[in-house]
């Protein structure tokens, strides 16, 4: 019996050093190929980094944090691309990846925050045609993620890039843009930065449109 | 207890640490290289290749050429993937893998270009990412007016209207053969009631038009009672958020505005309309003795239910009169006065819930009345008629390959009207059943069959009608498509009010269409055939142009008739910066035996030839929208009594320019668009026909209601940046 006992527990504790193992190799495989992303400055280092993540999904394709960084990543090279069919298909397969992180916890502020940010992806590649749909959509589920959350920093720091796209005349602009970027700017600090597999991302980039807000 | 664990677990424990540790050193890393080509052969950039279950990857270069190294051995599989192209699996035995590899990927279809059926089909829609039109193209165009029914004019197929009638002339149709469906439910009096010859504008508020699916022919057993054609709108879904907003233009005021509570939305907009200073400083081709007033109530609640339903219910609320100096349709020597008081009250509500993952509900009710007292020099008209109705339907997504739609709806209608002594009503109920599929066994095919039942009890009659649509990809962004189907409508009112029973009247449609949809720029051509049988005609009476006749001989269903031509429209937004311009042309030949025409001929409302240009271009630095229109129509048909063939006259060709600038601001934060409307800028004098004294010696032409228009207003949004938010 005590040898029978002795297994199991030695089971699981394998397992359990796996499992550990494994989430710490998620970590490091996000983080990496973050950077990638982070760091690279033409086509062929984003689409480097991007067909990591989408490695990273297929393997670890049940995590939640898998997915939505594909999601992320093909979205964000959308929104970096010229070419709009290009940046539609790069939109095709972020859409996979939402849809599977939807499926794997939709409710997550962070989840519904990605549904917007995608929506945003798709509706900035034709906004006179698509904002109907696809604007609408990224607000709606901006307001959906900050009932679930409202201090997700990078809810007020997409807000802050609609105002700031958007014309004047239809009361945007940088004035209009500039309280939403201060508050993203005051709750960034508050995220972990250690673990990928919670979506930190956005400081940077939020620094530096308020940045331009004030010039 | 934990020391004896550690103590017996170590050399398990070590074991399997060992082997994590020393199996990746049992082999020698090795290098994959190769290209990734297109089916043609030419280079894909930036592709994906990784060996399946690890993280040992690779991303081609921009020539599409990769290596890979890894430390696998033996048989695995290479997964290669593209944006654009369908992902690739690739079994290798690493240890055969010497020589430089070379995949080939298969083109996948992007989003963009689905093979969806069209044929007979216009849809402006902000649901699809690609459709030829969305529904802020429609209204924006300077020669809609601001009226959907207006914006419609300008598509293929339909007859330019020169102002003297209301509603939609559809590939040879009537205007009653065009049925407006509005969430679902039949839209009985879809414009405000007019005085003869001045033309309507319609009902629908266009700020709650979320999309429309404009059918020319061949339309879904959804529907039926419409020889020719069906507009099918959808109301907008919850508001977005909470708005205010105000108009003023030299016709009127308006307010509109919506509140967002939660998952519910409560929108409310109210207009006055009083043309009186309006007409007084601008010319009009009529004498309106008592100028046009109008007051339009509507107010709509939508709900979203936990389930995903969503909930609509409208009231809308309607009253207008105007006075007019016309000639007296009995006899065209004398003029009278005419007046005409209206008051409509529309109310609808649908639902629509997932009942499953794959099943859907759709239902909607709806209830509308409709007065019109007139005033026809001393003799008083009055008229009423009301319609109940419901729907419900279920569709099952099977698949993503496959669809069914069933469903039923009933109708109840009733119409009255009283000519001094004379008194004439009836009462009808429809009940209809449909069924419709939707099948795409690939993704380059797709096929629509559906069938309708229908049962009239007025006439104690019913019939069971076919239709069909199909859809053939011919290329990334092109298609070719076909429709058909026979379509069943019951006679004109005018005949059911004075107790004749005539039985339905039917046309048979057939139509090809190709249709090529880039991103930018869309090509569309559609050719059709309509075959028109059992149209209601008129026995043993003259000819009379009188659409009040009351003299309607014997009514018998031998009348008959056909249409066939082709409809052309291209779209191009990328050629010209900043530039949005649309071509459209209709040819039609038709020609018809039905109501009292003596002998078969083209109907008084076609114009053989049509066509329409729209330019619009938007300056986001001087902030201004224009939109000009050129619409062209070749001349109708009239009737001359001293003419030797009956309807063979032709008015002069109808031709419009018209222009609509807006200059949009922003005041802190409220939006403002000031817009000036211009119609028929080149002062154009269109005569539309012509019509004969008694005696035929005098005749007098048929004039649109204005010549040159100029219409002012502006618009001022007064949602104001909520602080909220924050």
């Amino acid at each position: 019996m005590k040898k029978f006992t002795t297994a199991v527990l030695a089971i699981l504790l394998l397992a359990t050093t796996a499992s550990h193992a494994k989430a710490q190799e998620l970590n490091a495989s996000l983080k990496d190929a973050f950077q990638n992303l982070s760091t690279a400055t033409d086509m062929g280092g984003r689409m480097n980094a991007v067909n990591k993540f989408n490695v990273i999904a297929a393997k670890w394709g049940n995590q939640w944090a898998a997915n939505y960084y594909a999601a992320y990543a093909n979205a964000v090279v959308s929104l970096n691309e010229s070419d709009p069919k290009r940046r539609d298909q790069l939109i095709d397969v972020a859409d996979k990846y939402v849809e599977k992180a939807n499926s794997l916890n939709a409710a997550n502020d962070e989840t519904l925050f990605l549904n917007a940010y995608v929506a945003f992806a798709r509706y900035s590649v034709d906004p006179p045609n698509r904002w109907q749909k696809y604007l609408n959509l990224t607000n709606a589920k901006l307001d959906e993620a900050k009932k679930a959350n409202p201090n997700n920093p990078r809810i007020y720091y997409l807000q802050g890039i609609l105002f700031f796209l958007r014309p004047k005349t239809y009361g945007g602009g940088k004035e209009v843009a500039k309280p939403y970027f201060e508050k993203a700017d005051a709750l960034f600090p508050k995220q972990e930065s250690a673990d990928y597999t919670k979506p930190f991302w956005g400081g940077k980039d939020n620094a530096a449109y308020l940045r331009k807000c004030s010039e | 207890m934990q020391t004896i664990l550690l103590k017996r677990s170590r050399p398990l424990l070590l074991a399997g640490l060992s082997l994590l540790s020393v199996l990746p050193a049992f082999s020698q890393p090795g290098t994959l290289t190769g290209q990734i080509q297109s089916q043609r052969g030419a280079p894909v950039p930036y592709a994906s290749i990784y060996l399946k279950n690890s993280t040992d990857a690779a991303t081609a270069d921009s020539a599409g050429v990769f290596s890979i190294t890894t430390a696998l051995t033996g048989n695995q599989v290479l997964v290669i993937s593209a944006v654009g192209f369908a992902e690739t699996e690739f079994p290798i035995v690493m240890e055969d893998a010497k020589t430089r590899l070379q995949i080939k990927l298969k083109n996948t279809e992007s989003q963009l270009s689905p093979v969806v059926i069209t044929a007979g089909t216009m849809e402006a829609t902000s649901d699809r990412v690609l459709s030829i039109i969305k529904p802020v193209d429609v209204m924006s165009n300077a020669s809609s007016t601001g009226d959907i029914v207006g914006a419609f004019q300008n598509f293929p197929g339909v007859q330019r209207n020169g102002g003297d009638q209301s509603g939609l002339f559809v590939r040879g149709g009537d205007a009653s053969e065009t049925m407006m469906i509005m969430d679902g439910i039949t839209v009985q009096n879809p414009f405000f009631s007019s005085v003869p010859g001045v033309g309507q504008r319609s009902r629908f508020n266009s700020f709650q038009i979320k999309g429309m699916a404009f059918s020319t022919g061949g339309y879904s057993a959804r529907y039926g009672q419409a020889l020719s054609s069906v507009l099918d709108l959808q109301s907008t879904d919850l508001p977005e958020k909470t708005t205010l907003a105000v108009g003023a233009n030299v016709g009127g005021l308006m307010l509109a505005g919506g509140q967002k509570m939660g998952n519910n939305g409560l929108e409310y907009s109210a207009t006055y309309t009083n043309f009186g200073p309006y007409y007084s400083l601008s010319k009009t081709n009529f004498d309106f003795y008592h100028k046009p007033v109008a007051t339009n109530l509507s107010t709509r609640w939508i709900s979203k239910t936990d389930n995903g339903g969503l909930f609509k219910m409208s009231v809308n609320y309607s009253t207008s009169s105007s006075g007019v100096v016309i000639p007296d349709p009995n006899n065209l020597d004398t003029t009278i006065k005419f007046s005409l008081h209206n008051e409509n009250i529309g109310i609808n509500a649908s639902y629509k819930a997932p009942l499953a993952a794959t099943l859907k509900l759709f239902t909607a009710v709806g209830y509308s009345n409709n007065t019109d007292s007139i005033h026809w020099g001393d003799t008083l008209f009055h008229r009423n008629d009301d319609r109940l109705q419901a729907r419900a339907e279920l569709t099952w997504h099977a698949s993503g390959e496959f669809k069914l739609t069933a469903g039923g709806e009933v109708q109840h209608y009733g119409y009255a009207q009283q000519f001094d002594t004379l008194k004439g009503q009836f009462g009808e109920t429809l009940t209809a059943g449909y069924a419709e599929a939707e099948y795409k066994p690939l993704s380059i095919f797709a096929v629509k069959p559906g069938v309708r039942a229908e049962y009239s009890q007025l006439l104690h009659r019913g019939n069971i009608v076919p239709r069909l649509a199909l859809a053939l990809k011919t290329g990334p962004f092109s298609q070719l498509g076909a429709a058909g189907g026979m379509f069943y409508q019951s006679a004109a009112t005018q005949y059911l009010l004075v107790g004749y029973r005539p039985s339905f009247q039917k046309a048979v449609h057939y139509l090809v269409n190709y249709e090529w949809i880039e991103r930018n720029r869309s090509f569309r051509i559609e050719g059709y055939y309509k075959n028109y049988s059992q149209l209601v005609r008129e026995n043993g009476v003259a000819y009379s142009p009188n659409p009040y006749r009351y003299d309607l001989g014997g009514v018998t269903n031998t009348g008959f008739g056909y249409a066939r031509g082709f409809d052309i429209f291209w779209r191009d937004k990328a050629s010209i910066k900043n530039i949005d311009y649309w071509l459209t042309y209709s040819y039609i030949d038709t020609k018809r035996l039905y109501q009292n025409y003596p002998v078969e001929a083209t109907p008084d409302f076609v114009s053989t030839h049509n066509f329409n240009a729209i330019v619009k271009y938007y300056s986001d630095a001087s902030h201004m929208f224009i939109s000009a229109a050129y619409n062209y129509a070749s001349g109708r048909p009239y009737f001359n009594p001293a003419g030797k063939l009956f309807l063979h006259d032709k008015a002069p060709a109808y031709q419009n320019v018209s222009l609509k600038v807006s200059y949009l601001t922003n005041f802190q934060r409220v939006f403002a668009a000031f817009y000036v409307n211009v119609d028929d800028l080149t002062g154009r004098k269109n005569v539309l026909g012509y019509r004969y004294s008694t005696d035929n010696t005098l005749r007098s032409p048929v004039l649109p209601p204005q010549y040159r228009a100029v219409f002012v207003g502006v618009y001022l949004s007064l949602s104001k940046f909520k602080k909220d938010d924050l």
